[in-house]
């Protein structure tokens, strides 16, 4: 399976959609499908981070259970 | 005797003796007993370093004095580092001192000048070789003492500010002879097994001595090697340990790493909330913008041929309207056609026209209509609806021709 994207990764995606939303010559179409996944994508990372509660592990635990 | 014109001012030979000395001991550190201590109230220290051959005024000026960890007494054994400065309008020279150490732990200090010297050398502190950290990182690994106030802090930090940050603690021994080689493995088994995005280490403040581990060469190796960057949180901010200039971040205390290293949620929300609203401003702005454009090309196709399409326009109505209104006489035609006929049929049906005729039409009380006398008793009261009004009437017999005798 692959890798999750990262929070860094999907925040960087954003920021790309924005840019691409800022060039005049972009067609009505594109820019309503960019629209469509940034908000997807924004609403995911407001997903994940307000979901998200503190998570502690000590390293010996996490490669104990590894092994 | 000395001639007159060999001869050189006082002045003169205060400032040669002012060259030769300031410039040959700019920077030294020399060994000595403190005495004649004062603290003078404008915050400037005054003192003699003495030995059993000789003694030597010094001064330490308040901007350098208030760093100092300990508080120098007489007969204390110090390392001072400083240099030289004359005093031409008394002749006097003293050393001006810009570090003061207790003597035991003078040795600590000059391998911890030695060792910066050549670790800089070889470019370990380089700003080239500092990795950028993440921008958001969602693990971090937190290397410093289970018990201690730096990991406390920093998951309070964190768990407050940053919740969705993973936190992977590798306990090790900060302080101690054992503690340098345990910092050296916890970074590289943090770095090669579990991969955090980002890598703190460090501990609370304490003397030269407790810091010590993180002076030390294998520490700084094993920093510089890790492929993760890192974040050095090492004693107070007055603290720069060796850790601390090889680190790709040095972050004055444990508390204030666990600031740098992550934006907080209501940061990252509200940068959200400013790119939804851009996305949704440039949206409309472009679906304007498309409007516009529609608009205008409507207008352009009607003013390029404006006569050929208003006149086939015109045409094609003109053809529409009578052909409609000729289907719509057609059919009104014929429909008052089949008016009449029924008309004409309804009139032939009417009980109305019968009772015209001279017939009438006998009912019970009840309404019903009778058709035969035995429907009614004798002396059973009827009516007779005429062409012209009704007549009450009351049977008397019957008769065999079926006539009623009114």
């Amino acid at each position: 399976m692959a890798k999750e994207k990262s929070f860094e990764e999907l925040f960087q995606r954003l920021e790309e959609i924005v840019r691409e939303m800022e060039s005049e010559d972009l067609q009505l179409e594109k820019s309503l499908t960019l629209f469509e996944e940034g908000v997807k994508l924004s609403e995911q990372l407001r997903g994940q981070l307000s979901g998200a509660e503190q998570k502690i592990s000590e390293l010996m635990d996490k490669l104990g259970k590894d092994k | 005797m000395i001639e007159n014109n060999t001869a050189i001012t006082v002045g003169e030979l205060t400032r040669q003796i002012k060259e030769i000395l300031e410039g040959s001991f700019s920077q030294l550190w020399v060994e000595g007993e403190i005495s004649n201590y004062i603290h003078h109230s404008s915050g400037h220290m005054y003192f003699t370093l003495k030995d059993d051959e000789a003694e030597i005024r010094c001064a330490m000026f308040k901007g350098n004095n208030q760093y100092l960890r300990f508080k120098p007494e007489n007969g204390m054994k110090v390392l001072l580092s400083g240099r030289i400065s004359v005093y031409a309008p008394r002749g006097q020279y003293q050393l001006i001192s810009t570090r003061l150490e207790p003597a035991g732990l003078g040795t600590l200090f000059l391998a911890f000048e030695a060792l910066k010297k050549r670790l800089s050398a070889e470019g370990l502190f380089d700003d080239e070789f500092k990795k950028p950290l993440p921008k958001i990182p969602e693990t971090i690994g937190l290397i410093t003492s289970k018990t201690g106030a730096a990991v406390k802090d920093m998951i309070n930090v964190l768990g407050r500010r940053a919740p969705y940050v993973k936190l992977i603690l590798q306990p090790t021994l900060v302080q101690g002879d054992e503690a340098a080689a345990d910092i050296v493995n916890a970074i590289q088994e943090m770095d090669t097994s579990c991969e955090p995005d980002l890598i703190i280490f460090g501990r609370g403040g304490g003397s030269l001595e407790d810091l010590w581990p993180f002076n030390e060469e294998k520490v700084a190796r094993a920093i510089f090697d890790c492929q993760t960057p890192t974040i050095s949180a090492v004693g107070h901010e007055t603290d720069t340990t060796i850790a601390d200039l090889v680190a790709d971040l040095r972050a004055p205390t444990p508390s204030a790493a666990a600031e740098l290293a992550a934006p907080s949620i209501d940061e990252l929300m509200q940068s959200l909330q400013t790119v939804d609203e851009k996305m949704r401003a440039l949206l409309e702005r472009k679906l304007e913008y498309f409007w516009q454009k529609m608009d205008h090309i409507q207008d352009r196709f009607a003013l390029q041929r404006p006569d050929a399409f208003i006149n086939r326009m015109t045409d094609l109505n003109t053809h529409l309207i009578s052909a409609l209104k000729q289907s719509i006489l057609m059919k009104l035609q014929s429909r008052f056609g089949q008016l009449e006929t029924l008309l004409a049929e309804l009139t032939v049906l009417n009980p109305k026209s019968i009772l015209d005729r001279g017939y009438a039409i006998a009912t019970a009380d009840s309404g019903k209509i009778i058709h035969s006398p035995n429907e009614l008793k004798t002396g059973e009261l009827f009516r007779l609806q005429l062409a012209k009004g009704i007549i009450s009437a009351r049977k008397e017999k019957n008769t065999d021709t079926h006539q009623k005798k009114v």
